[in-house]
């Protein structure tokens, strides 16, 4: 059981991304980015971190997704195998098209562009939000979340604003996605609860074989109890100020990760 | 009235691109690659375009930096006799709110600006066995068969702009 997380130039969160993965059994190693592929192909599945890869330059995640890896890593996400994309991973699954919507096609589909506050630009965000998961059980990922379930997790973006190609593309998306609510699970479209503009309050998204799943939060962030903040008005911030949360809410992530390569293995 | 702001040292966008066209994308017929933030503005003055974007950068940052940054007021192709030259403006399809900008602006300068846009410009300089051009759109920008680099197909638009 190994699971390969990818290291660009200017990751930054892939040591966090293999403690959470090597808490729920998984083993996991930092897999730079020029490996060799025979390498990289011994691997069971791939996280792409968050970070600033090749800082940001052109546009996040667009010269990371002209990598060869990246062509390797789309031929994987073809053959099932689990692709997870956090933050600048989730940009530059999008820009390699690996995260296309509709598969009988090879272009990008998908974009994150920068976020907006009505029409204008309004820059970086760091913050916890809320989100709900809809169809959570058609995702390798998030089969172990209810749909009911409202999550808190953070965010750290510039570049998170999900966009679609044309309409009948976003209407037609029947995969998992990671919707942005307030603490009560409702859907507003407004800032700050969708803090970065994004179409159909979307945080995260997964292709529609249920392997690849890509979202802008970073559920390592949420991977122990004493990842959620106590100021939160959220039911596992009243746990941990009375000292009874035992778990981040986004273990679940890494442990339907472990399961599934358990399960093909 | 138009500048073209320039990194006076190194442009890191610029280096990053041309490395992933030649190295990581095989396209080896783009040999060269420049970026301009490109700042078109509707102005009433008499004053010439250099000697309006010179007031500007004496008395404020906001469209450049003039420790790091310098400016044309209009673009020339490269001399030589191996390359020609592309210049392609890659703007978003939005259309943004920059009143925030111009009330500044019109504060600290003391001008009447009316609108401000920002767009980027990327002076390609393609190899002259090529289609240039064709060159450009085919491989640098997204079409059909590619997803391109310089602009994403689906929050940008562009342009190519006369030399």
């Amino acid at each position: 059981m190994n699971v390969a997380v990818i290291q660009f130039p200017g990751s930054n969160c892939e040591y966090e991304t293999v403690a959470s993965l090597k808490e729920v059994g998984i083993e996991a190693a930092i897999v730079p980015w020029n490996s060799n592929l025979s390498y990289v192909a011994s691997f069971k599945g791939f996280v792409l971190p968050g970070g600033f890869s090749f800082q940001d330059r052109v546009r996040a995640g667009v010269v990371s997704s002209k990598l060869p890896i990246l062509d390797f890593i789309k031929e994987k996400a073809r053959d099932g195998f689990p692709i997870l994309g956090i933050c600048n991973g989730c940009q530059i699954l999008a820009e390699s098209g690996i995260l296309s919507v509709d598969t009988a096609q090879s272009n990008v589909d998908v974009a994150l562009s920068p976020n907006m506050k009505e029409s204008t630009y309004h820059g970086f965000v760091c913050d916890w939000v809320y989100v709900k998961i809809t169809n959570p059980q058609d995702s390798l990922f998030t089969r172990y979340f209810n749909d009911t379930d409202v999550i808190p997790i953070q965010i750290n973006h510039g570049e998170g604003n999900f966009k679609f190609l044309n309409q009948d593309i976003a209407n037609s998306i029947s995969s998992t996605q990671l919707i942005y609510t307030n603490e009560n699970g409702d859907v507003i479209n407004n800032y700050p609860i969708n803090p970065n503009g994004s179409d159909y309050n979307i945080a995260g998204l997964s292709n529609k074989q249920g392997n690849v799943f890509a979202m802008m939060p970073h559920p390592e962030r949420g991977m122990f109890w004493y990842h959620v903040p106590r100021y939160l008005n959220h039911d596992m911030a009243n746990q941990r100020r009375d000292g009874c949360l035992e778990e981040g809410p986004w273990r679940k992530m890494f442990e339907s990760l472990r399961d599934y390569i358990k399960e093909i293995s | 009235m138009e500048c073209f702001v320039y990194q006076k040292h190194i442009d890191l966008h610029a280096v990053s691109a041309l490395e992933a066209i030649n190295t990581f994308m095989n396209l080896t017929d783009c040999k060269r690659l420049s970026r301009y933030v490109h700042w078109t503005i509707d102005v009433d003055t008499t004053e010439t375009p250099s000697e309006f974007f010179t007031k500007i950068t004496e008395k404020s940052y906001y469209l450049l930096n003039p420790n790091k940054e310098g400016f044309y007021t209009a673009l020339q192709p490269s001399k030589g006799n191996d390359v020609s030259t592309i210049f392609v403006d890659v703007f978003p399809k939005v259309e943004l709110d920059n009143t925030v900008l111009v009330d500044k602006l019109n504060l600290q300068c003391g001008t009447h600006i009316k609108r401000i846009q920002k767009a980027v410009t990327w002076q390609c300089e393609i190899d002259c066995q090529q289609d240039s051009k064709a060159y450009v759109k085919t491989h640098l920008l997204p079409s059909e068969t590619s997803s391109g680099i310089l602009a994403n197909p689906i929050y940008e638009s562009f342009c190519f702009l006369n030399n």
